[in-house]
């Protein structure tokens, strides 16, 4: 266990390298040049030169690699003129756009993304077991019905749509919120929720879909299943073979898709609810800093999204272990 | 000056549709929400309170000396004073001085510019602001840390190709300051509107204790009547009354409101749909950033809003410019001038709101705008003239290219252009660009298109800062990667005219140049100018004391107050 | 043991009654292809102590009737009628609560393939403990010793230290005998074996029958085997019930059914039974074709298609008409449903068995 871990882990450094790598040339053959846009609309060639230098941009892009790795390892110190920006390891760089180290931009903005991406993914995983269990239960019957039906409404409604309709009725129409925006929960814990229930509303109409579906064909199957029969054979009420025997059983699928969107929602990937609901996460300033060519913070937001979603893999991988004895981490 | 084209490029399609749904639904949910009073000026100005500024996205830059959109410099207004500054209270905007006595004083020709300033300008620490100080703001926009702002003082203040900032403790000789008011810039060539250029935010006070160099966006050091109580970048900027800021030392800025917390980060339409709905905090909440463009219509006719629906023209033009060393027969540009359809174009931009048809590179309210149409006096262009010059350039039937950005209104107006030179037997291919790399992509020399869209808008309202850098030819080779000669037009006779026109420094003869200059540009055909821009902006009904800025087409906030 | 092919007339109900009263049991099953009649008519009685051998193909109605014995169609949508009168009550009647309290403790049931029956996600001894505490107000220390106790009583070695293993982590033969553990957990007094030993081979296969045995005897309970396999009843049964198409097409008590079946295909089934003391490699014989539709049974008799002998009963009347269940004559309670003349039967028995294979390859299709 510990030595798969392990394992686990060099793998996922590994990985981290190869994204960083393919995202650092990658941002070298757009067409975009972060100096030329720092320069601003009337720009002069010994100026884009000066601003190249500024930036490091005028050294190789293997140096340039070079010195980001080093950095990340032992960190680094920026400018050269105005002010010393020291950015300590792991260092991923300084935004080209605000001089901030960008590590302390992710961790910023990352209670944002975690309250929103957790919250929601908490609540769509608890109603979409939920409703997708009900469905399989009463297969065929209303309820199953309306939860499909219902399911089916979330695919197909746009998330934008959603968000900005939830905000009129509820913030504009009905005032039954305050206008939204991220507060964070060390501030005002009654404030930070308020703000989250119409985006974590959104994130669920949207995901929820997908988990109720999912439960539910899953939890057909393991309705079916033998074992399921020894559960009722047994005499054990109906929501102890259905909630302890199916659910353990139906789970497993949901596990997998579920820490994939827990870890990407966390690496923010809900730009447009983000946007919409003007929460600043991870999501928007990954965006931003394409729109921006802030190198430092594309790779910065790239890696960040990454790690997780690769760490969510690792998660996903250990549940797994848990939850269904017969898989042996080795 | 730049609006920075930053057009969401994810869902934008989901945008225009969900946004218009939801505003229409507002209209006949809850029209009429409003209706308590106008603002603009009228009733007496309240104290206190906290505005509220909805921000698409954070400014790009507040540090001063890199500000170069128009939400920073009109934000920049309330934290720093600059040496000459607009008083928009009036029919017209005038010029007064700021941190200055008057409006300075030329010499030599207009190549040396003499600032006296107020005595008692305090800085937030109570300190007073001095000409060093101003002479250091200045030099800071050499350094390469400090970038992203205007060019100007680079190119005009003698000895500035060599200077690299004051990083290095070298100062700028060009900048004199013989006594602690007094400030004296001198200019390598006559700059008879230097005293406009100076009512930009770069050309304020900046303490060198304070100076945090590339990091200042976040800690901008206020003379102003705001100063920064908190930024956290890209989330939220809070001002917060500088108290020691004086009424009497200041003729432009009021301080009415305790607080202004600028929210960035939300979507455009959200904060349209929010102002609109006018509840909460919304109430007392003002946007910079224009209405979105799906949103426009739709409101700017909703009596409702009326009050507090401003559309504030723009010093600036949006046009398509015609390569003129690609398509060098006059008659085909002419004819296109005539072909083009400019009731389509402007639909495609949001209609009426978005601006009035243009004629002229340089709109109304510019120094050297002059009334003249060369063209099709119908909008919607002459076909009859168009298809007669077609005939005389031989029947060519060529087939263009035309850039734009990758966005939906942008392909449309693509759309309309092409389906108008079609009429005249001019086939055209579309080139939609990224569009958040659409200027680094046409201003490079490398990639030339036969017709290319762009607009312009004026850094402060004279020819000078349009026509010198849209159509100086020879420019172009100086400047490869950042071309601003869309029409790569290089006619000796507007070169001579710009040569002329700086030398001058009596203002009307100035502009009269500007106007020939002008005139000459629309003769050669090298561009085809479209609308006039407007920009339409909503605040809350509990906002009062906001003044259409048509320097910056922005808001302005300097006499804003909350009712209660 | 008495045997009555149809309910007893009213008011003639025979004293004692039996411990299990099994009468004119029908499940069906509706479904977009119209009705699935899996059981259509059947009854029998079973005694406490006594073992009944219910036998057919897959698809004849066995395990569908064994569901029945536990109430596992209620809430479904089954459609159960008839009577199954355990200890006087009727099961069908009885509403889902009342059923769910005697599953597993009054009736239980071992299941065909212990590796799907048990649940891959919970200990054995956990899935045994969870059995009893279902029945029982004990503390989980309890339950499980009780667990640990009933693993040592079916002959799991260690049983401390396999309650704690997962199914997946016992043979073939443990998990059986960790399912009938967990089926007699609450002491039953209606055992349901659902083809007990079809996973297993063959030396294991007579160990779990002969553990099935003893248990028996110690709890006396009941125990009603279903298989499609007449060997593994020859031995422990003391009745025979043969299914065919949802009905009774033979019953009587093992030795009559063995000795003297009476039934083509229970012939069949003979045939293709394999003789411990045969050859081995000796070629078994199954019946040839496939098990009837349950929407549309065959008319007539319902293994006519299959059966070699119809050309045997004069006018057609297998095809046409129904055989009704008919006591043997000289026997007591030996049944069958066949039109075969006793003296027909008689001299296709007497024939020898390759003539068999030749009639049946000609009327085979």
């Amino acid at each position: 266990m510990f030595r798969y871990l392990v394992r686990r882990l060099l793998a996922v450094a590994l990985i981290m390298l190869v994204i960083t790598t393919i995202t650092f040339f990658i941002f070298f053959a757009l067409p975009s040049d972060p100096a030329l846009l720092a320069c601003g609309k009337t720009c002069s060639p010994s100026r884009l030169a000066e601003i190249k230098h500024s930036l490091g941009l005028d050294q190789s892009y293997s140096t340039q690699y070079w010195e980001f790795l080093k950095g990340l390892l032992a960190g680094r110190d920026f400018g050269d003129q105005s002010v010393r920006i020291h950015c300590g390891a792991p260092c991923l760089g300084v935004s080209f756009q605000t001089d901030t180290p960008v590590l302390t931009t992710l961790l910023s903005d990352f209670p944002a993304d975690l309250s929103l991406g957790l919250g929601a993914a908490v609540a769509f995983l608890v109603l979409g077991v939920g409703l997708g269990t009900v469905a399989a239960v009463r297969r065929g019957r209303a309820a199953d019905k309306a939860a499909v039906g219902l399911a089916l409404f979330g695919v197909s409604v746009q998330i934008y749509f959603i968000g900005l309709l939830l905000l009129y009725l509820f913030v504009d129409k009905f005032q039954i919120l305050p206008a939204s925006g991220y507060t964070p929960i060390t501030e005002d814990p009654a404030g930070w929720f308020q703000g989250l229930i119409l985006p974590w509303t959104t994130l669920v109409i949207v995901y929820l879909a997908m988990y109720t579906r999912l439960t539910r064909s899953s939890m057909l199957e393991v309705l079916a299943e033998d074992y399921l029969r020894t559960a009722r054979a047994k005499g054990l009420p109906a929501t102890t073979v259905v909630l302890k025997h199916g659910l353990r059983a139906a789970i497993t699928p949901v596990i997998t898709i579920f820490g994939m969107d827990v870890g990407s929602l966390i690496g923010g990937s809900a730009v447009i609810t983000e946007s919409v609901f003007g929460i600043n996460g991870i999501g928007k300033l990954a965006v931003d800093s394409v729109q921006n060519s802030d190198l430092p913070v594309i790779l910065g937001t790239t890696l960040f999204a990454a790690t997780f979603v690769v760490l969510a893999n690792v998660v996903v991988d250990l549940v797994y272990g848990l939850v269904d004895p017969r898989v042996r981490l080795a | 000056m730049t609006r920075t084209p930053r057009t969401p490029r994810r869902s934008r399609t989901a945008a225009l549709t969900a946004s218009a749904v939801l505003i229409a639904l507002g209209a006949t949910a809850c029209g009429g929400s409003s209706g308590t009073g106008g603002s603009g000026g009228t009733g007496a100005p309240g104290k206190g309170g906290t505005l509220t500024v909805l921000d698409k996205a954070d400014f790009d830059h507040l540090d001063p000396q890199r500000v170069y959109t128009t939400e920073g410099s009109s934000m920049d207004e309330e934290i720093v004073r600059t040496l000459t500054g607009w008083d928009e209270t009036g029919s017209a905007p005038k010029l007064v001085g700021d941190l200055a006595t008057d409006t300075g004083t030329p010499s030599r020709g207009a190549t040396v510019w003499t600032f006296h300033l107020r005595h008692g300008v305090k800085y937030q620490d109570g300190t007073e602001v001095t000409a060093p100080d101003v002479k250091y703001g200045v030099e800071r926009f050499f350094s390469s840390d400090i970038n992203g702002g205007p060019p100007y003082a680079a190119q005009w203040l003698v000895g500035g190709a060599g200077y690299k900032g004051p990083y290095q403790g070298k100062e700028l000789g060009s900048i004199a300051t013989p006594d602690k008011y007094t400030i004296v810039f001198h200019l390598n060539q006559p700059v008879a509107d230097f005293n406009e250029t100076t009512a930009m935010p770069g050309w304020s006070a900046v303490p060198k204790a304070h100076d945090t160099g590339s990091t200042y966006d976040t800690k901008v050091w206020s003379d102003g009547p705001y100063m920064i109580k908190s930024y956290a970048k890209n989330k939220e900027l809070v001002l917060t009354r500088n108290t020691h800021w004086s009424q009497s030392t200041d003729p432009i800025r009021q301080q009415n409101v305790d607080e202004m917390d600028v929210r960035f980060g939300q979507d455009e339409s959200a904060i349209d749909q929010q102002i609109k709905a006018d509840v909460g905090t919304a109430r007392t909440s003002v946007q910079q950033w224009p209405i979105a463009g799906s949103d426009l219509a739709q409101l700017a006719n909703d009596p409702a809003l009326k009050s507090r629906y401003y559309k504030i023209p723009a010093p600036g033009i949006n046009y398509l410019a015609i390569n003129t060393t690609r398509v060098k027969d006059l008659k085909v540009r002419q004819a296109i001038e005539y072909a083009i359809d400019k009731t389509t174009v402007r639909g495609a931009f949001g209609g009426s709101a978005y601006g009035d048809y243009a004629t002229t590179m340089l709109s109304p309210g510019i120094g050297g705008y002059r009334r003249f149409n060369l063209y099709s006096a119908n909008p919607a262009g002459n076909l009859a003239r168009a298809r007669a010059l077609i005939k005389q350039a031989g029947n060519p039937r060529p087939t263009l290219s035309i850039a734009v950005e990758n966005t939906p209104t942008q392909e449309h107006f693509a759309d309309a252009v092409k389906t108008s030179l079609e009429r005249i037997g001019i086939h055209v291919n579309i080139s939609p660009i990224d569009a958040a790399n659409y200027f680094s992509t046409v201003d490079n020399t490398k990639n030339q298109y036969d017709l290319t869209w762009g607009d312009w808008i004026a850094d402060w309202p004279n020819a000078s800062t349009v026509l010198p850098t849209l159509f100086d030819g020879r420019l172009i080779k100086h400047n490869p990667q950042a071309n601003q000669d869309l029409s790569y037009l290089n006619d000796p006779k507007v070169d001579a005219l710009i040569d002329q026109a700086a030398r001058m420094t009596d203002v009307e003869q100035r502009n009269a140049a500007y106007g020939r200059m002008d005139q000459q540009i629309l003769k050669d055909a090298a561009v085809v100018p479209l609308m006039y821009m407007n920009f339409s902006d909503m605040s809350g009904s509990g906002v009062g004391g906001i003044i259409p800025d048509t320097i910056l087409a922005e808001p302005s906030l300097v006499h804003v107050y909350v009712k209660h | 043991m008495s045997v009555q092919t149809p309910p007893h007339p009213a008011g003639l109900a025979p004293a004692p009654a039996p411990f299990l009263d099994v009468r004119d049991l029908r499940v069906h099953f509706p479904t977009e292809d119209g009705l699935v009649r899996s059981v259509d008519g059947v009854s029998f009685t079973l005694e406490k102590g006594r073992t009944l051998g219910i036998v057919g193909e897959s698809g004849s109605g066995k395990s569908v009737t064994s569901l029945a014995l536990l109430g596992l169609h209620k809430g479904t949508r089954a459609q159960v009628s008839g009577e199954i009168r355990l200890e006087g009550r009727d099961l069908v009647a009885l509403p889902e609560a009342e059923m769910r309290a005697l599953r597993g403790r009054t009736v239980s049931m071992i299941f065909q393939d212990p590796l799907s029956a048990l649940h891959p996600f919970f200990t054995v001894g956990s899935q045994i403990a969870e059995a009893y505490r279902v029945h029982h107000k004990v503390s989980k220390k309890e339950a499980r010793d009780r667990a640990v106790e009933m693993l040592k009583r079916v002959g799991i070695p260690q049983p401390e230290r396999r309650a704690g293993d997962y199914p997946h982590q016992f043979s073939g033969g443990m998990r059986q005998r960790a399912m009938i553990a967990m089926s007699l957990v609450c002491d039953p007094a209606l055992l349901i074996a659902d083809e007990p030993t079809t996973a297993l081979d063959v030396t294991v296969q007579a160990q779990i029958l002969d553990l099935i045995g003893d248990l028996q005897e110690e709890f006396g309970s009941a125990v009603v085997i279903i298989t499609h396999d007449l060997g593994v009843v020859s031995d422990v049964a003391d009745d025979i019930l043969v299914m065919y198409g949802g009905r009774r097409i033979e019953y009587g008590s093992t030795r009559d059914v063995l000795k003297n079946p009476q039934h083509p295909y229970t012939w069949g089934l003979l045939r293709s039974m394999p003789h411990l003391t045969g050859d081995v490699g000796e070629r078994l014989d199954p019946i040839p074709g496939s098990p009837p539709s349950l929407i549309h049974l065959p008319g007539g008799c319902a293994f006519h298609p299959r059966c070699a002998y119809k050309g045997w009963v004069p006018d057609g009347r297998c095809t046409r008409e129904r055989p009704e269940l008919r006591l043997l004559s000289g026997s007591a309670r030996h049944l069958a449903a066949c039109h075969l003349t006793d003296e027909a039967k008689q001299e296709i028995r007497g024939g020898t068995g390759p003539d068999d294979h030749a009639a049946t390859a000609r009327t085979a299709r």
